[in-house]
């Protein structure tokens, strides 16, 4: 299923279900990323009404990826996709600066979710490709990244059409959760 | 001596030993690192706060970058290119037109615009009294926005076509009427569509600058890349439909295209349009026992085209025969043979097209 094979290997903490769950603003690119993770077509792609999923299974347990819808009006829904999370995909369009803000907000507020207590963040600062996207550096300062001390966290700058980017970020996620998984 | 030696060493970072350190392997550079794409300006792509001016972007001039256009008033621009994704903020009275968009275009928190585009996606948030003329290949989506409406865009100028296949846009996906409505309300609609005579050019000024007159732009439907399709308009009529479904082929277009315009001479109309490539296990459904059909199917997407109208079939198969007799012998087609088949055809080839995009 190619890039998820990176992550395929791995363990889960429990049950016999690795969730990934691909959060963001709405245009960000997430449906994107999910159908660049399963290496399928991305040219119809449309705005996700509800949740899109994936699910690769693998030797003993499941892999499902989590793509939920990002408009404002159903951002009070993520709260449902929380539990047994894995890992926290958030995806950012680098070039839409006006949203800056609003994404940072959003983020803060994931990241005090008592039921994503612990998870393993990889942000992913997609469209670097455009030419009006901030680069991933600039971004880690905006969103105060540095300042995360309760979990693991990494940004990578990405894009999703051109494919660049994107398995550097999963290398992290399969490091990080093996190593997490150890102790 | 060597003690301190061998202390130094390591604070120099020097290995005790011969070994060959490994270095990790170089970062990739990325494409958006590369000297000619640093080199460009992000500048000439974005317009903000422009008041009562005229903006014209000719054909090569944006050639797939990202275009913004923020914080504008009484602007009236043409981008005559194709673009990366959009995003229209902040404006006020503009009248917009943007070429294939690759990505998405996105306009929010602008009120009394016009905007006509070509893309892949189109959004809106905390947008009014808008008119969107779209040709879209995916369902559009509005959020808290009130008093959009929608139309048909039919549009062409030179080098436009061109442009469709750099923006990855097939004219023959246009969603502009079936939109989506995150923030519906109890009593209402937020849109509303408009009839096939409101073209364009009716509230989209008619570029005049002479920079432009070489183009040859026009909005009228016969030559329209994108097909005029009632879509919406027509979903709830109870006239017979039919099916044609033009299998890949050099001539698929070009006969498609025939076909709708001779059947204009009659009442009949063209409903919905669809491209995509039909899977086998699809194809057997849709066709029945007929495994004729099945090897078609695999050489690449296929033109599906619904019309609609009194005696539509009989209408259908007779321009149909008229074009393969003459024009496109051996070009591999279907077509409804019966008006209770023709619904259940078009059932399942619209159905099947989500199955395989949401497999």
């Amino acid at each position: 299923m190619g890039l998820l094979d990176i992550i395929r290997n791995l363990r889960p903490t429990r049950q016999n279900e690795l969730r990934i769950l691909l959060l963001g603003l709405d245009n960000a690119g997430k449906t994107t990323l999910l159908k660049v993770l399963a290496s399928e077509d991305i040219s119809q792609i449309t705005p996700t009404q509800g949740f899109n999923i994936k699910s690769v299974q693998s030797t003993g347990f499941k892999l499902n990826v989590w793509d939920i819808g990002g408009q404002r009006k159903i951002r009070p829904y993520w709260r449902n996709y929380f539990e047994n999370t894995d890992v926290l995909i958030y995806v950012i369009d680098s070039s839409d600066r006006k949203r800056f803000d609003e994404t940072n907000q959003e983020l803060s507020e994931l990241l005090e979710e008592e039921k994503l207590h612990d998870v393993p963040l990889l942000v992913f600062a997609n469209k670097q490709d455009l030419l009006n996207a901030a680069k991933a550096s600039d971004i880690t300062d905006g969103l105060s990244l540095h300042q995360i001390r309760d979990r693991p966290w990494q940004i990578q700058g990405c894009s999703a059409y051109t494919k660049e980017g994107v398995k550097e970020g999963l290398e992290w996620i399969s490091k990080t959760v093996t190593t997490k998984n150890k102790k | 001596m060597g003690c301190l030696f061998s202390y130094i060493a390591s604070f120099l970072g020097w290995s005790g030993s011969s070994d060959i350190v490994e270095e990790p392997p170089p970062r990739p550079v990325y494409s958006w690192e590369r000297a000619d794409r640093v080199a460009i300006k992000k500048e000439d792509f974005i317009l903000d706060k422009l008041k009562d001016q005229t903006i014209f972007r000719l054909p090569g001039s944006v050639n797939g970058q990202q275009f913004i256009i923020q914080n504008c008033e009484n602007c009236t621009v043409y981008v005559f290119d194709h673009t990366g994704q959009v995003q229209i903020d902040d404006c006020i009275n503009c009248k917009i037109f943007i070429g294939p968009v690759h990505g998405s275009i996105f306009i929010r928190d602008s009120i009394n615009c016009v905007l006509a585009t070509i893309c892949q996606q189109f959004r809106t948030r905390d947008c009014r009294d808008t008119y969107v003329y779209l040709s879209c290949t995916s369902q559009p989506i509005i959020e808290a926005s009130h008093n959009i409406k929608f139309g048909c865009l039919t549009f062409n100028y030179q080098q436009l076509a061109d442009q469709y296949k750099s923006a990855d846009i097939n004219p023959w996906n246009n969603n502009w009427g079936h939109i989506h409505d995150f923030t519906t309300i109890p009593d209402g609609k937020n849109y509303s569509l408009l009839d096939k005579n409101e073209n364009v050019f009716k509230y989209l000024p008619v570029p005049t600058d002479p920079s432009c007159s070489h183009l040859n732009i026009k909005d009228d439907i016969d030559t329209s890349i994108t097909p005029y399709t009632y879509g919406e308009l027509y979903r709830h009529r109870t006239e017979e439909r039919c099916l044609v479904i033009f299998f890949q082929d050099s001539n698929a277009d070009a006969c498609a295209r025939a076909l709708i315009a001779m059947t204009k001479q009659s009442e009949i109309v063209l409903v919905q349009s669809k491209s995509y490539k039909i899977d086998e296990t699809s194809a057997e459904r849709m066709f029945g026992g007929n495994r004729t059909y099945t090897p078609l199917v695999t050489k690449g997407p296929v033109i599906g085209l619904e019309f609609a109208g009194e005696n539509c079939i009989s209408i259908c198969q007779q321009c149909l025969n008229n074009l393969l007799a003459t024009k496109y012998q051996n070009l591999p087609h279907f077509i409804s043979q019966s008006s209770t088949d023709a619904r259940i055809q078009l059932d399942k080839f619209y159905n099947f097209a989500s199955m395989q995009m949401f497999a």
